[in-house]
């Protein structure tokens, strides 16, 4: 193999890398370009969409962690369970991947979005004469079997004419002896739009994420609370780059209450939270009863109904005496409430419950009375007691006892969402840009030519069709104008049609 | 005083509804045997008043239950029914499909009939669906699902016609690589001058082969896209409207429940679809197919999802027997 030439000189640095040459925003574009051509490349969108469309359907498929116990789905999926883990197949919209696939998603809306918006602007909004010689040259453009008169002006207003028939924004160039008809010009915004519209709403969520927040809290009618409390926010918990506000005013709860259905009474058909706002000087800021569906609203934040629970405690009268019981107790590794009446009674009560307890197919409690000086509960022996159903009287040992319900306490979800305009607009831009794509753009180019370069012999029609969808539709309307264009120009002109 | 019989208002339309779609589908079987234009307009006037017949039996059905009657499968099916019934009379009148009127007849029967076969017990709403929202965000979504069949059944005949032609085309090929050159012109022809001239332009811009741009194969291809276009959109905005809802509800917009992220999925899976066709380079064929697999999509988020058990919220569809 020979030596290279050593005496020859060396290629400088900058021929062997043209880049060297160029200045830095040059160079910065030499080494974008491609990563912007393939970022605003359709092929990337379809495939991108594609891939969201595989994880989010392994989403559906494979249980998720929060969804499902994760006990369950190490039995389920055994030895494999780690390496799927790794992965993030139980965690798949959280995944590294998933999120990565996002901005990807993300970056290819927005530097697709870039690119179309021009020409489909000057699309819409130009008018876009092309000169005969230029259109001669088309190789869609062809001639109607018919021959315009000498009159220029006459052949294009009937023309005009014609194409205003069937909807058409049209544009006459007499000199140049041109008609531009269009028409769903506007559609060709409708992608942008929506492209627009998905990236003020992924926009908009970021910006939520570092300024909003959610808070779950269960609370007892007669309870309040403030939501400064860590152990309240759910899943976004404030982080080190979050810059929104928390509220300093207390939420009161008066009551809770349940509404069932008449003829499934199982059913909670609805529930209400009577709920005041108070600032520190305990003046009400307002008042209101909210369920689901209906939150209530005040300094930005809303107040939603989003669940209930057992409190712990249970309605009971006795003797006629409304009281509260709490379970304060333990006995055999069971809560029981043990309440000392006034007369030196005590009175235990034991709740049961049909989703909780086996073999308890109906929510309810047994009581028990014990007089002054019986001491306490009997082990072993099983005393005089009363079983209750939730609405149920009896008498045990001279005392009545009505087992009212038990006290559920309401889940509020508290969210502060400044998002939501952002949100709401582009939901309305989204949901507009996805109806302008239904339409199609429609163009028509309509030029007179004169035959054989005699203006006074007459003038030959050329037509250049062209849309961007639809084309069936188009091919048809376009059919009925041209029958219309022969029949207009050849009233006006009958000793000039051609064969 | 409501001394008005709804239950019986509500049995007699779907009743009606059923005998009109088995009138109709009749007519349009017919109609493939006997190709009078009287009979297929007929029959389409047969499907539209089937529709406002099953429309009339809903109704009916949820000033008895005093809630939009959507809370079982039997409702669901009955209201994707009217759905598709709605999509295809308007594709139908629009473009006078080819074979497109027997097929939807069919599938339609098929789903009153199996939801006939499911409990009509009206059913009580769990709390967080009582909602004016629902009324709203569910009828978009259903009568997207009636454009997407319709694309469905439309690709299926594309398919069946340009794998016809593809066939025929070979054997022509076949058959003058045997005669001399001057016999090569008779081939392909797509008839006509003006034809030629606009499938100049097609092909320039959108990718379409002269062969696949006539006859069946343009109408099915076109009624697909056309089809899915008109869908797009209603899913976009069931999609988007049911978002609203559970942000007013329950102070999220998306929460990534079974039933919500297969909605993304198909909205996804179309949204390749328009994608595709917008950029020009993938022949109708591919295009059919990605339909087809866009209707895989649509038949698993509505059935799918809650016949596998992955239910919540969107727990309505649950098929109980």
């Amino acid at each position: 193999m020979p030596l290279p030439n050593m005496s020859s000189p060396l290629p400088s640095t900058s021929s062997l890398w043209p880049v060297a040459n160029l200045k830095l925003p040059e160079r910065l574009m030499v080494v974008l370009q491609p990563v912007l051509g393939t970022f605003r490349s359709v092929q990337l969108a379809v495939v991108l969409l594609a891939l969201l469309a595989a994880a989010t359907i392994a989403g559906v498929v494979l249980p998720q962690e929060g969804n499902v116990d994760v006990a369950q789905i190490q039995k389920q999926f055994g030895p494999n369970y780690a390496f799927m883990k790794q992965l993030g197949m139980f965690g798949v919209f959280s995944s590294f991947w998933f999120i990565t696939l996002e901005v990807l998603f993300f970056f290819n809306l927005l530097i697709g979005s870039f690119k179309w918006l021009k020409p489909a602007w000057l699309a819409a909004t130009q008018v876009a004469y092309v000169p005969a010689a230029v259109m001669a040259l088309k190789p869609a453009a062809h001639s109607l079997r018919v021959k315009a008169g000498a009159d220029v002006q006459a052949a294009l207003a009937q023309a005009q004419a014609v194409f205003k028939r069937h909807g058409y924004h049209v544009h006459v160039n007499t000199a140049d002896g041109q008609l531009y008809a269009t028409k769903g010009q506007w559609s060709r915004l409708g992608p942008c739009a929506a492209h627009l519209g998905i990236l003020i709403c992924l926009l908009a969520g970021v910006y939520g994420s570092f300024t909003g927040f959610k808070a779950i809290h269960m609370v007892a009618p007669g309870g309040q609370f403030q939501i400064p409390s860590s152990a309240m926010f759910a899943t976004n918990t404030p982080q080190p780059w979050w810059f929104g506000q928390i509220p300093t005013w207390t939420i009161a709860v008066r009551d809770f209450r349940m509404e069932h259905y008449e003829n499934h009474p199982d059913v909670v058909k609805n529930y209400y939270s009577g709920l005041d706002i108070v600032d520190g000087q305990g003046h009400l800021l307002k008042r209101q009863t909210i369920s689901v569906n209906h939150p209530l609203s005040y300094d930005h934040i809303s107040i939603y109904q989003a669940s209930f629970a057992p409190s712990g405690r249970f309605k009971v009268t006795v003797d006629g005496q409304p009281r509260l019981l709490e379970l304060n107790q333990a006995f055999n590794q069971r809560s029981i409430s043990v309440n000392r009446l006034s007369d030196g009674r005590t009175l235990i009560m034991f709740p049961f419950f049909a989703n909780q307890d086996p073999g308890v197919t109906q929510d309810h409690a047994v009581f028990f009375v014990l007089k002054k000086g019986e001491g306490d509960l009997p082990q072993g022996t099983m005393p005089e007691t009363l079983k209750l159903l939730p609405g149920a009287s009896g008498t045990l040992k001279g005392t009545h006892i009505t087992y009212v319900e038990p006290e559920m306490q309401t889940g509020l979800q508290i969210k502060r969402a400044p998002e939501v305009p952002w949100m709401y607009l582009s939901f309305v831009i989204i949901s507009i840009g996805t109806v302008m794509c239904f339409f199609s753009q429609r163009q028509v180019w309509l030029t007179l030519a004169p035959v054989d370069g005699d203006p006074s012999a007459g003038h030959a029609v050329m037509l250049h069709p062209k849309t961007n969808k639809a084309r069936l539709s188009f091919r048809r309307e376009m059919l009925a104008i041209e029958a219309a264009l022969v029949a207009r120009l050849t009233s006006a002109n009958p000793s000039e049609r051609s064969g | 005083m409501n001394t008005f019989n709804w239950l019986q208002l509500e049995q007699m339309g779907a009743s009606a509804g059923l005998l009109l779609v088995a009138l109709g589908t009749l007519m349009y079987v017919l109609h493939v045997l006997l190709p009078k234009p009287w009979l297929r307009l007929t029959a389409t006037i047969i499907m539209g008043l089937a529709a406002v017949s099953l429309m009339a039996s809903v109704a009916a059905r949820s000033i008895q239950a005093e809630f939009f009657a959507l809370s079982n499968m039997y409702e669901a099916l009955l209201i994707c029914t009217i759905g598709l019934l709605v999509a295809f009379v308007v594709i139908e009148r629009w473009f006078s499909v080819p074979n497109l009127g027997w097929a939807v007849g069919f599938l339609a029967l098929i789903m009153l009939f199996y939801g006939g076969s499911l409990p009509t017990d009206i059913t009580p709403l769990q709390a967080a669906l009582r909602s004016y929202w629902r009324a709203i965000h569910v009828p978009p979504l259903l009568l997207s699902y009636g454009f997407f069949t319709v694309a469905f059944f439309s690709s299926v005949g594309f398919l069946v016609v340009d794998t016809k032609q593809q066939g025929a085309l070979s054997r022509a090929m076949l058959r003058e690589s045997l005669l001399p050159a001057d016999g090569i012109g008779a081939v392909g022809g797509t008839g006509g001058g003006e034809v030629s001239a606009y499938n100049a332009d097609q092909s320039n811009s959108g990718g379409l082969l002269d062969r696949s741009f006539t006859g069946y194969g343009a109408v099915y291809d076109e009624v697909t896209y056309r089809a899915i276009a008109a869908g797009f959109p209603l899913l976009m905005i069931g999609v988007i409207l049911g978002a609203l809802w559970a942000n007013e509800a329950w102070g999220n917009y998306w929460s990534w429940d079974p039933k919500e992220s297969m909605s993304l999925v198909t909205l996804l899976g179309y949204g390749v679809y328009l994608h595709m066709r917008l950029n020009g380079e993938h022949s109708p064929r591919t295009l059919a197919w990605v339909s087809v697999i866009g209707f895989l999509l649509v038949l698993m988020t509505f059935v799918g999802v809650n016949m596998w058990g992955f239910g919540s919220l969107h727990s309505y569809g649950a098929i109980e027997t």
